[in-house]
C-alpha cells in the first residue's frame, strides 16, 4: 500500500466518522435513540476503527543496522498490534454490552499500558551493538 | 488476499514465517533450515515478498528477512499450522490400520 493510498484511507476514515457523529447527533435531536446510545454506537465505532489501524502495525517496519534493536523493535511492532486489535475489539465489544464505561476503559487501558510497558523495556534492555544505529525513518 | 493465502499454503513458507517470528535472520540462515535448493528457496522468498509477508533489507552482501504481518494475517498463519497439525495427528494413527488392513 502506497502512502498516497495510506493517506487517502485515513482521510475517507476520518470523513466516515465525523459523517457517522453527525448522523447519530440528529437520529439523537429527532428522538430516535437515546443520547447514552449515541455514544456507546460512536465508542463501538471507535474500537472497530482502533483495531483496523492496529492490525497495520506490525506492518509499520523501520530500517536499524543493529540486528539486536531490529528484532526488538519488531516483537515491540507485534505486542503494540495485538495489544491495540485485541483491546479495539473488547473496547468495542464492551460497548455495545449494557456494562458499565468503566469495563470498556479498563480494557483499552491494560493495552495501553501492556503496550507502553513492554516498549520501555525493549528500549531499556537494548544494548546497540558497536556501529548500531537509531531507526531510519 | 490471494497472494497472501497462496504464501500460506505452503508449510515451507509457512516454516520461514515461524522462523521469522523469533527474529529477523538472512537468506542463508534460513536456508539452512530446510532441505531444499537455493532456487527454490529464493522462489518461495519472492512469494513471500509478493504477498508482502516478509521484508527484505540489504546489508553489504547479506540480504535479511524480516516478518511484516499484519495482525490478522498473523493469526491466520497460526490458525493454518494449528489445523495442519491438526489434520497431519488425525492421519497418522489411520496409517498403520490401513497397512495391516491391506496385509490380510
Amino acid at each position: 500500500m502506497t502512502r498516497n493510498t495510506r493517506l487517502t484511507l485515513s482521510l475517507a476514515a476520518a470523513g466516515g466518522f465525523l459523517a457517522a457523529a453527525l448522523a447519530l447527533k440528529l437520529a439523537e435531536k429527532d428522538g430516535l435513540m437515546s443520547h447514552e446510545t449515541a455514544v456507546r454506537v460512536l465508542q463501538v465505532l471507535t474500537g472497530l476503527a482502533l483495531a483496523v489501524y492496529a492490525n497495520f502495525i506490525p506492518k509499520t517496519l523501520k530500517a536499524f543496522r543493529d540486528p539486536a534493536a531490529a528484532e526488538r523493535a519488531q516483537a515491540a511492532l507485534r505486542v503494540a498490534g495485538w495489544s491495540f486489535t485485541l483491546g479495539g475489539l473488547g473496547y468495542a465489544a464492551a460497548s455495545a454490552l449494557p456494562i458499565p464505561d468503566t469495563v470498556a476503559l479498563a480494557i483499552l487501558g491494560t493495552a495501553t499500558a501492556y503496550v507502553l510497558g513492554y516498549v520501555a523495556w525493549a528500549v531499556v534492555t537494548c544494548r546497540p551493538a558497536r556501529g548500531g544505529s537509531a531507526p531510519q525513518a | 488476499m490471494n497472494a497472501v493465502f497462496k504464501a500460506l499454503a505452503d508449510p515451507t513458507r509457512r516454516h520461514v514465517l515461524e522462523l521469522l517470528r523469533a527474529r529477523p535472520m538472512t537468506a542463508g540462515e534460513l536456508a539452512d533450515h530446510f532441505p531444499v535448493s537455493k532456487p527454490t528457496m529464493s522462489a518461495h522468498f519472492a512469494i513471500l515478498r509478493e504477498a508482502d509477508l516478509v521484508d527484505v533489507q540489504k546489508q553489504g552482501k547479506a540480504v535479511i528477512y524480516r516478518l511484516k504481518l499484519s495482525v490478522l494475517e498473523d493469526a491466520l498463519l497460526g490458525f493454518v499450522g494449528a489445523f495442519s497439525a491438526v489434520s497431519d495427528a488425525a492421519q497418522k494413527p489411520a496409517r498403520p490400520v490401513l497397512k495391516k488392513e491391506a496385509s490380510r
